[in-house]
């Protein structure tokens, strides 16, 4: 009987010495998950919020670089059209003088003329700035290539294009960001980077079509620059979110700048 | 050859395949790499004893939870970047060990005894920092984040394991207690080919660290 009593007492320590031990391993497991929870909670919040932050940070370059375009066409009336437009319009004015002369008459004839002409010719060139024609007429490739043209020809820089991709069946939208961003990147290789040989390859990579650009310039340092990019970078950054796609910049001091983006 | 004899061979090749080129690797990397390579010699010896000295191996859980605690929670500290874990970890250490060995000198016979809250100490400690460990998984990326899964899922399962052992240990004849052994034993039938679950989460860690 005495036995029988100790090897209960035995069962009872032993099973109390279980429970107890069940239960730290069942608290410690709750315990994880809850905090595991709150965890992935407020990374998920952290990332929101990145993102709310990042949208603000586009939206933000969307209407600076709106705010700057508009400060340039005002610029290019102003100087290139209104004031010849003011010229043409004293020339005719001086028309109804009295009795001028069939010289002056014809003077002031041939200002008008040359006048109105040049301001033909400059409201041409704003609106070629604003949207090339050969892009409307003939699509991306087209406007690349002229593009390409007027970079090498007025900038002293070699500009190298190649193309294996058919744009045609892609939208309007999507071929003036892809525009609009080699725009940028031409514009930067040369006033920052002050390169001389620029390269623009259009090609399918990994089933997805990617551009790769690179130019020989003078580059800058990833780590510095990471932290606070020009309004033109997150210009390109938002165009390629807007195309669905991802950027890559590499770059060194002094090796130039390595870019590739898909869409 | 007996299933055991079999993971003892698996767990001396997965052993051994830490072990190499583990020069270039971090602290945490070869401790834990030293850890295996003595828990399969220990867990060998252990399974040899009656045969080789026909002395029962029953004290020699003491010796290998003893080896396992020392080796994972240096494993652990080495792992832990917050100093305030990596100090527990190591009080921790040196209090276990210190209380166990002065308890085996003093009463020499309780070395040879299975004792339950021996194994409490030396096991559920690890099973913290291993879960630890998983949570730091979400700051940063841990270099042993598959092989301490395994390693956890090892720990409970052993700890449960041993831990129910005093119940089946107990000679008693009531039935109903027999019915719970034979239960028990069943359940616990399942903790033995769930160690190739163990190695597959070690070999599948390896296959992470060797392609990146």
């Amino acid at each position: 009987m005495e036995v029988t009593q100790l090897a209960v007492d035995q069962i009872i320590k032993a099973f109390l010495f279980i429970l107890f031990a069940f239960f730290s391993v069942f608290l410690t497991l709750a315990l994880f998950f809850y905090f595991s929870r709150k965890k992935i909670v407020k990374i998920a919040v952290e990332k929101k919020n990145q993102e709310i932050h990042y949208q603000k940070e586009i939206l933000q370059s969307v209407i600076q670089t709106q705010e700057d375009e508009r400060m340039r066409i005002a610029q290019d009336l102003h100087d290139d059209i209104s004031s010849k437009l003011n010229i043409v319009s004293l020339n005719t004015h001086l028309l109804k003088t009295p009795n001028l002369s069939e010289s002056e008459y014809n003077e002031i004839i041939d200002n008008v003329v040359n006048l109105t002409a040049k301001a033909l010719e400059n409201s041409r060139r704003i609106a070629h700035d604003l949207l090339p024609p050969v892009f409307e007429k003939f699509g991306l490739h087209a406007a690349i290539e002229e593009l390409v043209n007027e970079f090498s020809s007025a900038k002293n820089v070699q500009v190298k294009y190649t193309n294996s991709l058919d744009f045609s069946y892609l939208e309007v939208n999507y071929q003036l960001h892809i525009f609009r961003i080699l725009q940028e990147l031409l514009n930067n290789s040369i006033r920052h980077g002050k390169a001389s040989e620029i390269s623009i390859n259009f090609v399918e990579n990994n089933s997805k079509n990617t551009c790769f650009y690179s130019d020989n310039g003078v580059g800058f340092d990833m780590k510095s620059t990471n932290k606070k990019r020009g309004i033109g970078m997150q210009n390109i950054d938002s165009r390629v979110n807007f195309l669905g796609g991802k950027i890559n910049i590499h770059s060194e001091i002094n090796k130039g700048v390595q870019i590739d983006f898909n869409f | 050859m007996q299933f055991k004899y079999y993971l003892h061979i698996l767990s001396f090749i997965v052993a051994i395949l830490y072990l190499i080129g583990f020069k270039n690797k971090s602290k945490a990397y070869k401790v834990f790499s030293v850890f295996l390579l003595v828990n399969v010699v220990l867990g060998f010896v252990s399974d040899r004893l009656y045969s080789w000295f026909k002395i029962y191996n029953h004290f020699f859980i003491n010796v290998i939870f003893l080896f396992q605690f020392g080796f994972l929670s240096l494993f652990y500290s080495y792992s832990f970047d917050n100093k305030k874990w990596r100090n527990i970890v190591e009080i921790l250490l040196i209090l276990v060990v210190s209380y166990l060995l002065i308890k085996y000198l003093i009463f020499p016979e309780s070395f040879f005894v299975f004792h339950y809250e021996d194994i409490y100490v030396t096991v559920f400690p690890l099973i913290v920092y291993s879960v630890i460990y998983l949570y730091n998984e979400y700051d940063q990326p841990q270099e042993l984040y598959y092989a301490n899964l395994g390693m956890l899922m090892y720990l409970i399962m052993n700890f449960l394991n041993y831990i129910t052992w005093p119940l089946y240990s107990i000679s008693i004849d009531y039935t109903y207690m027999n019915d719970f052994n034979k239960i028990l034993n069943k359940l616990l039938s399942f903790i033995e080919p769930f160690g190739l679950v163990y190695f597959s989460f070690l070999l599948y860690q390896l296959k992470k660290l060797k392609s990146k």
